[in-house]
């Protein structure tokens, strides 16, 4: 009689290997060698949160209190990866612990009992379930649970055993309810409709676990574990039952854990009863059964999908070749498992990526509501896109049946160049087609129309762009080539990919966002994309034309490695020898390469001018001077006066605005005492200054447009922002000028140095201002140019409009940069002194810093401005940040009045 | 008329095939015999344009087949060996498929799918995927495959292997009836007494060498045998079946 244990033994080890799918990766690889990569990739992400979490928890000044309450959003977290973990375990284990026809043929005439079977499947599982439970635990199981431990070596113990023990109920109790699925829709079902059923749960399953892991909400806190309206969501989220159970385990420091804990263990145990019931019954009863039945399920003819496929194919693809390529890569897709396995780990990354960017606009992260225009919608449809084209171009390589394939070798009787363009016209139909009528669909129903029109020709040439590129050397048939031997395709470099996709398409979608806002954007975007798609188009069709193509059947080699033939062989024969050094570039110049990207650059360039140019004309039409130009020696400086009265009220704006932005407040003060505010030398309508421009040389130009306007003193200077330095220094220059002072939330010379920007180097300054002139000719600034998305209070539209054209002149930026660094003209403001006996009002912005500390350090250095003179106060402007001309114009206006009365009671 | 001239086929060095030369002539059937390994396949495998030779070359009307082979492949239906059809297909699809690579017109491909599918006995099971024919039937999937863009040459690899004896009989009158229509048949058997039955010409191989090439009767004079199963036994035949069947009994036994 066999030894059952022995006959167990081996049973244990084969069903151990073939525990996940991993032919599905390597025709031919190295399952050893896959599966130790697998455990390396989980135990790398582990060592990567060990080592995000052990930092952060040593350093905090939290109290340990605190520190514990604060750990339980990433002890749910962590347990949510051991749960995703398993439950993608699961995913590609589908199946193996039920019987399957194979064993069933092959140890069904030995002497081999089923319960040994069944239980060194069982066996098998839980030793692979263990293996990926510990891996992805591997260095977060050692670190985080002592982090997280009450102070003592006893708690350190207790906390690293409930630890692991969670984390094995955790991965245990996903990987139960997942074979209890499977083995009740066996129990439930026929054999047959579970066949068919069975992929369908599969695939149902793997989006299941990636959508919870990736949307479920942060709750793990005390509102968000306590609050009613969360109560129902918990009952269905695992990882919140299992945070329970560590923290009863762990000693728990809320009462809302007990039942979570419960929870837990009450699932774990149902699942675990279910999955072993219906397992074991499973295989009692339908071992017999599956060798009378086939694997495969007769492909249902009526089928609905099948019938349109059929139908679409006959009608749109006028080729038989085009329709063959198609069906059957259609066909295969649809019937393989493997194929659709492989195919929906390309697709639950895409998912998982998309949703990642989801999360903040169901949770009221974004800025935009869903039906605006927004970067999570837009990144979705571009993720979509970008993996379901290269998901399918990636399976397209993964042979099925290869010795099969001879019958394309053999039905070979059109040029390659049909075959290329058959596989083309299968991938946009199978790929790209769908997806931009459902994202049409979508689009359309959620968005206005412009935009979404918009957004789907961006996609539409993203998607020729991707297709294109992806087949570009592309000599196969789809699932018709081999692989080379012991290959195996878990392509780790894949991960590397992953990530400059991320930061690409991240970087993408916020252009396309920026782009949308304006149709000129739109239009040079477009225009890009076009150029590349064409381009793409135009490279793939030379290499399906290149005399020397053929179509490939075997994977070889690099053609650098040739082989010398010595034995005759005959193996490189004229259709099989790829020479990828026979380019179809080989003797083009490169000025020939680098001539279309030329053209396409140099019409671009005409583009923007002609943009420029016809823009700047349309402004001048639009925007006509307001105010007088004076020439103040060679150049002219641009003034708006109204009002009567002394003193003359002269403002001066902030860093980068032009004086027209004072036209609401000028309006006002003008009713009580003359107004003027003016363009500083190269902003809103003045000529072009010296460089650089600081504050000492401001006020001279302003005393110099004064004094050619005709405008005499008594002067109310008015400066906001950075303003306040110039409208000092003009005091320290002019003392008898000046009558009266309101500084607007003024910058501060004391703060300016802590400010970044305020110390650029003048080599940046220099590439700025060349940057400027040479791009802002062509367009580039005007293209950039943003409308604020709410008005300032009192302001039109149209003086709105008129602001920013005058903010985004080329002139106007390189006049900004020629006022940096602030802190030279902090400096000067510094040296011109106090303001003596001046009446002086000093409004200081409310919430002009978000920061608390930051806030309040703010008015009290604003309060010290105040007392430069000895007739100074300050008033704090609440409810306005740092623009109060435009968020609370009328304290300026109050404040200025003030001190007009001021002035006037002293002249008197 | 295909002809074979010095062909030569190296595997790692070693020879599989060595120096083959004769002429298939249409309205002819060509048998083409060896024991296991001799280098049937290796053959037909090459005349069908899968792999190329080492050496010698392969001409059809005269011009080497390398020098258009699509013109060459659009006139050729082969029968492999083996019966690798892809699983996941059903007999239908899989004929339509074939049809579609060759450039069918969609209606006549439909018609003549059917009609074969009927007259194979396969037309119930169209839509079950090759996954569940048996041998058989997958053979005849491959026969028609072979034979639906009506081809001027025939190459068959073991084409009795697996069907029964009903088909079997439809499939000798069909390649007699194709050679007799002016085709080029050339076909590879064990079946020494279907072999004498259908073909005009056989040519033995033995270690990969040719070792005999000419009409069965002309066989049987210069070698005073009766049989072609006794003139194979006295050419190619290389072991003592006798002594190995002994061998075999002791060592179950043991």
């Amino acid at each position: 009689m066999p030894d059952e244990r022995r006959q167990f033994r081996i049973l244990y080890r084969d069903f151990l290997f073939r525990m996940v799918d991993l032919e599905v990766l390597s025709a031919r690889g190295e399952i050893l060698n896959l599966l130790v990569q697998f455990a390396a990739l989980l135990a790398a992400l582990s060592f990567v949160l060990a080592i995000l979490f052990v930092p952060r928890y040593a350093a905090s000044a939290l109290s340990k209190q605190q520190l514990l309450v604060a750990a339980w959003g990433d002890e749910e977290f962590l347990i949510a990866t051991t749960i995703g973990v398993a439950g993608l375990f699961a995913v590609m284990s589908w199946n193996a612990v039920l019987p399957d026809r194979r064993d069933s043929l092959v140890l069904g005439p030995l002497p081999v009992r089923i319960r040994t079977m069944f239980a060194a499947k069982l066996a098998a599982a839980a030793t692979a379930l263990g293996v990926s439970i510990a891996a992805v635990n591997i260095f977060t199981g050692l670190s985080f649970p002592v982090l997280v431990a009450q102070p003592g070596a006893l708690d350190a113990i207790r906390s690293l055993g409930a630890y692991w023990v969670t984390m094995i109920a955790a991965g245990l109790f996903v990987f139960c309810a997942l074979l209890a699925l499977q083995g009740l829709a066996a129990q439930l079902v026929s054999y047959r409709l579970f066949l068919r059923m069975s992929s369908f749960l599969q695939l149902a399953s793997f989006f299941l676990i990636l959508g919870v892991y990736f949307l479920t909400p942060p709750l793990a806190t005390v509102p968000g574990l306590t609050g009613p309206e969360n109560q129902r969501l918990l009952a269905f989220l695992p990882s919140f039952w299992f945070l329970g159970l560590f923290q009863e385990l762990n000693g728990p420091m809320h009462p809302v854990f007990g039942h979570l804990a419960s929870r837990a263990l009450w699932n774990l145990a149902i699942a675990f009863s279910i999955a072993a019931t219906v397992s074991g019954l499973a295989w009692l009863r339908h071992l017999r059964r599956i060798i009378e039945q086939p694997d495969i399920v007769p492909a249902d003819r009526s089928h609905p999908a099948a019938r349109i496929v059929t139908f679409l194919a006959a009608k749109c693809l006028s080729k038989p070749i085009d329709r063959a390529i198609l069906l059957f890569t259609a066909r295969t897709i649809a019937r393989s498992r493997q194929h659709r396995l492989l195919l929906a780990a390309y697709g639950g990354i895409g998912l998982a990526i998309a949703l990642a960017y989801a999360k903040s606009l169901l949770y009221g992260y974004s800025k935009e509501a869903w039906y605006q225009v927004n970067v999570p919608l837009l990144f979705g449809s571009l993720v979509l896109l970008s993996f379901t084209v290269l998901g399918v171009r990636a399976v397209f390589v993964l042979p099925i049946s290869n010795p099969s394939s001879w019958i394309f070798r053999i039905t070979a009787v059109y040029r390659p160049a049909s075959y290329f363009a058959a596989v083309r016209k299968s991938l946009f139909g199978l790929t790209a087609i769908p997806v931009w009528i459902v994202s049409a669909i979508l689009y359309f129903a959620i968005w206005p129309f412009r935009p979404a029109l918009e957004h789907m020709a961006v996609l539409v040439l993203i998607g020729i762009l991707l297709v294109e590129r992806s087949l570009h050397k592309f000599r196969k048939i789809p699932f018709a080539c081999s692989y080379l031997p012991g290959k195996a395709n878990l392509k780790v470099a894949l991960g590397a990919y992953g990530i400059l996709f991320m930061f690409a398409a991240d970087g993408g979608v916020h252009i396309e966002f920026w782009a949308l806002h304006r149709f000129a954007r739109f239009s040079v975007l477009f225009a890009i994309l076009l150029a590349a798609a064409v381009w793409a188009r135009r490279r793939t069709a030379e290499f399906a034309r290149d005399p020397y193509n053929r179509i490939q059947f075997e994977d070889l080699p690099a053609a650098e490695v040739f082989a010398l033939d010595l034995r005759r062989d005959g193996a490189w024969s004229g259709d099989e020898a790829y020479v990828d050094a026979i380019d179809p570039h080989f003797g083009r110049s490169l000025g020939a390469r680098v001539r279309p990207f030329a053209i396409g650059a140099l019409l671009l360039i005409l583009s923007g001018i002609v943009y420029e140019r016809v823009g700047e004309w349309r402004d001048h039409k639009r925007f006509p001077q307001i105010g007088r130009s004076f020439d103040i020696g060679g150049r002219s400086l641009n003034i708006y006066c109204s009002g009567e009265g002394e003193p003359t009220a002269i403002l001066e704006s902030g860093h980068s605005m032009p004086g027209f932005s004072w036209v609401l407040i000028q309006r006002e003060i003008a009713k009580f005492t003359r107004a003027c505010w003016y363009d500083r030398a190269g902003s809103g309508w003045s000529d072009p200054g010296p460089d650089p421009n600081w504050s000492a040389s401001i006020a001279r130009d302003l005393h110099k447009l004064l004094q050619a306007a005709r405008i005499p003193p008594p002067y109310l200077l008015v400066g906001h922002s950075m303003g306040g330095f110039t409208v000092r220094v003009y005091n320290g220059l002019y003392p008898a000028d000046v009558a009266g002072m309101v500084l607007v939330d003024s910058s501060h010379e004391d703060t300016i140095s802590r400010i970044p920007e305020t110390t650029t180097p003048q080599y940046l300054l220099d590439i700025q201002k060349l940057f400027l002139e040479v791009f802002g000719p062509i367009g580039l600034l005007r293209l950039s140019a943003d409308e604020p998305d709410t008005l300032p209070r009192g302001l039109t539209r149209e003086e709105c409009a008129t602001i920013s054209s005058l903010v985004w002149q080329v002139k106007s930026q390189v006049a900004q940069v020629r006022e940096r660094p602030l802190i030279a003209s902090a400096e000067q403001a510094r040296a011109a002194g106090g303001l003596g006996t001046l009446p002086l009002v000093v409004l200081t912005g409310g919430k002009s810093y978000t920061n608390p500390g930051h806030q309040k350090a703010w008015i009290e250095l604003q309060a010290g401005l105040s007392r430069l003179s000895s007739r100074g106060r300050q008033v704090v402007v609440a409810n306005s940040g740092h623009m109060i001309p435009f968020q609370a114009p009328q304290s300026v206006i109050e404040a200025v009045r003030d001190v007009v009365t001021e002035i006037r009671r002293d002249g008197s | 008329m295909l002809e074979l001239r010095g062909v030569t086929k190296f595997y790692s060095g070693i020879p599989a095939v060595e120096d083959v030369s004769f002429v298939a002539y249409p309205g002819g059937v060509t048998g083409y015999l060896g024991p296991n390994g001799s280098g049937k396949s290796t053959t037909l495998r090459m005349v069908a344009g899968l792999i190329e030779p080492s050496e010698g070359e392969i001409l059809f009307h005269g011009e080497p087949i390398q020098r258009n082979r699509i013109a060459y492949k659009q006139r050729l239906g082969y029968v492999p060996e083996e019966p690798h059809l892809y699983p996941h297909l059903t007999g239908s699809e899989y004929l339509e498929m074939v049809g579609q690579l060759r450039g069918l017109p969609e209606r006549q491909l439909a018609e003549k799918t059917d009609a074969f599918l009927r007259l194979l006995a396969l037309y119930e099971d169209r839509y079950v995927p090759i996954s569940s024919y048996s041998k058989g039937m997958r053979q005849k999937v491959l026969l028609a495959a072979a034979l639906l863009h009506n081809p001027e040459i025939v190459l068959l690899d073991e084409p009795f292997s697996g069907l029964d004896v009903n088909s079997a009989l439809v499939l000798r009158n069909v390649i007699r009836e194709l050679a007799v229509r002016g085709k080029v048949v050339l076909f590879s058997s064990h079946e020494l007494e279907t072999v004498e039955r259908v073909s005009s010409h056989v040519v033995i191989l033995h270690k990969g060498r040719v070792v005999a090439n000419d009409s069965i009767e002309q066989l049987r004079v210069l070698m005073s045998l009766p049989t072609l199963e006794e003139i194979f036994s006295r050419l190619a035949l290389e072991q003592d079946t006798e002594a190995v069947t002994q061998q075999i009994v002791q060592l179950i036994e043991s």
